[in-house]
């Protein structure tokens, strides 16, 4: 089958669902009212609550939605063929991430601007906030390891995308000196030169083959990952304008050009002589070595078909800038498909960028083949490679090499972004257990550094990186299960139908407990004491969290504060 | 024709790729203490929300204002080309609004850039604005 028929068929969901689901939703289920005097007009400040125009929210939404856990999810669940990923991708994101996503800013946006995590906090106890914080933690613990191994990975696959990358840090910190110090200059010009030079060092280190590979200690995985941490803990302990802030502008840059250059080479290579054809099969429900496709696809794929970090952690913002209340649906529902989009990408990218079903199988034979996480990340890179050759023609060295520095770019500024929240989640706990230790910055970074290279190199050799990822994508959907139940209990209050809300959440609920009960199993059989422990106290924490929400939202239980800003029904 | 302002300042968190970390700012959600990291963004944030708030005394809803972070620029630039066509600055203006006036703290007015890098104090900014809209026939509320 044409790969542009999964781009078509894909997106033309999307814009059904937008027209007629999310309309439903907000009509008749969040019942938006455009009269309703939102937190960015009721608290206006001009400073974090300012009304601001949906178009500008839906750019800012995206870019923060997007990045490189829609690519890595989507490329490991390939394995399972094309079908079940698409599927659960498409479903997902119309059914239950749009709706939390979109409920998330608008209960948000009716306890002024106070985000889920906030409300869950408020509604569920101190306790609650603590263990709510230790799931947080680890899970920022498990991002951090296994994007610290996807970039060794990549490193080791495609060693001519290390020069581009290791010019990245100069470029960023000359551009967080130019805007930042030297003020008055402009930034879209330094940055576009900056992503420019990046992708001219793509094409003549992919032209000449200039590779860069590290001696190994153990492994060149092991070597990488302590490189890789030993860079988190320089970045995390510099100011954020001095390397993350700049590097921001690059990533966004990147994220626009990557994905139009992407959609433009399927519409262009589907129409060349040969097409581009899904050489991957569509179903394979046992794959040598894999895990059971259900329920692990649930949470192979999180980010791309649902993210409970979207609503836990970052609803915060844009909740607070809502000029309209209606604004949520675009913003919001829009955010969650954009997601879809690059899960959809990676898709296309893993199934149908191979020249033949043997190529295709070398990567995905069996689960731990070809070192497990390496190949299968790396059949994203090799598919978009494929597709930018038969798109526009250019060499597959080269195409992959720009390929693999978008993804460890966006890789990369996700691992310095996770490393600050993990040094600042032990600053708290510092402060929650009156250990003053930890609540120095360069010991909670340290710490945050050596428990995510313990994570990381468990093993040994490195090579963990698909051993952890379910327990993350267990622990995304246990988050995102939680902030259904919040909206559901919202929708309770107001009387209202719960069925959208509830139904994506008991069956997520209901398919990471099974997948997160089938890993322990495994850790415990193999005898990983060490994530035996991790995995048992994420899920006694999150089910502890689930519980009390349920509880309170029969009735059986009060809340521990009345969120505020209820409107009446109707 | 409404004039249009738009005030570029950074939010005090990371954007891009910050997905499945949770963008810095999100540590506020389980009640934690502001990120002290981005200090010197919310001091921005704050000049450019003492100007946003002069700027809606004196003029109302007689104006556009948007506040936008420079980071976003899938609004930017459709906006700033969109405001070339309306407003019509000179192409010379133009070029060096789109190039040079994106910066962590901007103000650019129709279509643009006064300032970049440095922010006016909010009288300042006022005074030259009703100036401005006074000499093309602007009534001010």
């Amino acid at each position: 089958m044409p790969s542009l028929v999964l781009v078509v068929v894909g997106l033309g969901l999307f814009y059904l669902a937008y027209r007629t689901y999310a309309k439903f939703l907000a009509e008749k289920i969040y019942r938006l009212d455009p009269n309703f005097k939102t937190p960015a007009h009721e608290l206006e400040d001009g400073v974090e609550y300012v009304p601001t125009r949906k178009h500008i929210l839906m750019g800012h939404h995206f870019v923060s939605v997007a990045g490189a856990a829609p690519i890595v999810g989507p490329a490991i669940a390939m394995i399972w063929g094309w079908l079940p990923a698409f599927l659960w991708v498409v479903i997902g994101s119309i059914f239950a991430s749009g709706a939390h996503d979109f409920g998330s800013i608008w209960v948000s946006t009716r306890h002024k601007g106070q985000s889920i995590g906030q409300l869950t906090a408020g509604l569920i106890g101190h306790r609650a906030r603590v263990l709510f914080m230790i799931v947080i933690y680890f899970m920022v613990l498990m991002v951090n390891a296994v994007f610290a191994l996807v970039i060794a990975a990549l490193f080791i696959r495609f060693p001519t995308s290390v020069i581009p990358i290791l010019v990245e840090i100069p470029l960023a910190l000359g551009i967080g000196w130019l805007i930042y110090k030297h003020k008055g200059a402009g930034i879209l010009l330094p940055s576009i030169g900056a992503v420019l030079i990046m992708y001219i060092l793509v094409v003549v280190a992919g032209v000449n083959g200039w590779e860069v590979r590290v001696p190994a200690i153990g492994t060149p995985v092991v070597t990488w990952v302590i490189v890789l941490l030993a860079y988190g803990l320089v970045a995390t302990l510099l100011p954020v304008w001095v390397l993350l802030q700049p590097r921001d502008y690059l990533n966004g840059h990147q994220l626009y050009f990557g994905l139009t250059a992407v959609f433009l080479a399927v519409i262009i290579g589907t129409f060349t002589a040969d097409g581009l054809i899904l050489v991957a099969p569509a179903i394979r429900p046992s794959p040598p070595g894999a895990p059971a496709m259900i329920p692990f696809l649930f949470i192979t794929i999180a980010c791309g078909a649902i993210s409970g970090f979207h609503a836990v952690v970052s609803s915060g913002t844009t909740s607070k800038q809502l000029d309209k209340e209606t604004d949520a649906r675009p913003v919001g529902y829009l955010g969650s498909l954009g997601e879809g989009c690059l899960a959809l990408v990676a898709i296309l990218a893993c199934a149908g960028g191979f020249a033949t079903a043997g190529a295709w199988n070398e990567h995905y034979a069996t689960w731990d083949g070809a070192a497990g996480l390496g190949a299968k990340v790396s059949a994203f890179v090799d598919g978009i490679s494929f597709f930018l050759n038969k798109g526009f023609g250019i060499s597959q060295t080269i195409g992959a090499t720009f390929a693999a520095v978008v993804v460890v770019s966006f890789a990369a500024t996700t691992m310095d972004t996770g490393l600050r929240l993990q040094k600042y989640v032990t600053h708290e706990f510092g402060e929650i257990l009156h250990v003053p230790l930890l609540t120095k910055g360069w010991f909670a970074t340290l710490f945050a550094v050596v428990t995510t290279g313990v994570l990381a190199l468990y093993d040994g050799k490195g090579a963990g990186g698909l051993v952890i990822w379910p327990l993350f994508g267990t622990t995304n959907q246990l988050l995102a299960s939680l902030a259904l139940l919040v909206i559901s209990v919202f929708l309770v209050k107001l009387k209202r139908p719960i069925a959208y809300t509830l139904t994506p959440m008991v069956i997520l609920l209901f398919m990471t407990c099974w997948a997160m009960l089938l890993t322990l199993k495994g850790f415990w059989l193999k005898g990983n004491w060490g994530l035996l422990a991790i995995g048992v106290m994420i899920l006694i924490s999150s089910l502890y969290l689930v519980v009390k929400a349920v509880r309170i939202l029969k009735g059986t239980e009060p809340p521990a504060t009345v969120p505020a800003g209820a409107p009446g029904p109707g | 024709m409404k004039p249009r302002i738009i005030l570029v300042r950074e939010n005090a968190e990371t954007l891009s790729c910050s997905d499945c970390a949770g963008s810095l700012e999100g540590i506020d959600a389980f009640g934690s203490h502001e990120v002290p990291d981005y200090e010197p963004v919310r001091r921005v944030m704050n000049q450019v929300g003492e100007i946003y708030l002069a700027l809606r005394r004196r003029f109302g809803d007689g104006i556009m204002i948007d506040v936008v972070d420079p980071r976003n620029v899938i609004y930017l630039i459709p906006t700033l080309i969109g405001d070339f066509f309306r407003y019509r600055p000179p192409f010379r203006v133009f070029i060096r609004t789109l190039l040079f006036g994106i910066s962590p703290a901007s103000v650019i007015f129709n279509g643009r850039a006064l300032h970049v890098g440095n922010l006016p104090t909010p009288d300042d900014l006022v005074q030259w604005v009703g100036n401005r809209l006074q000499g093309s026939g602007f009534h001010q509320p």
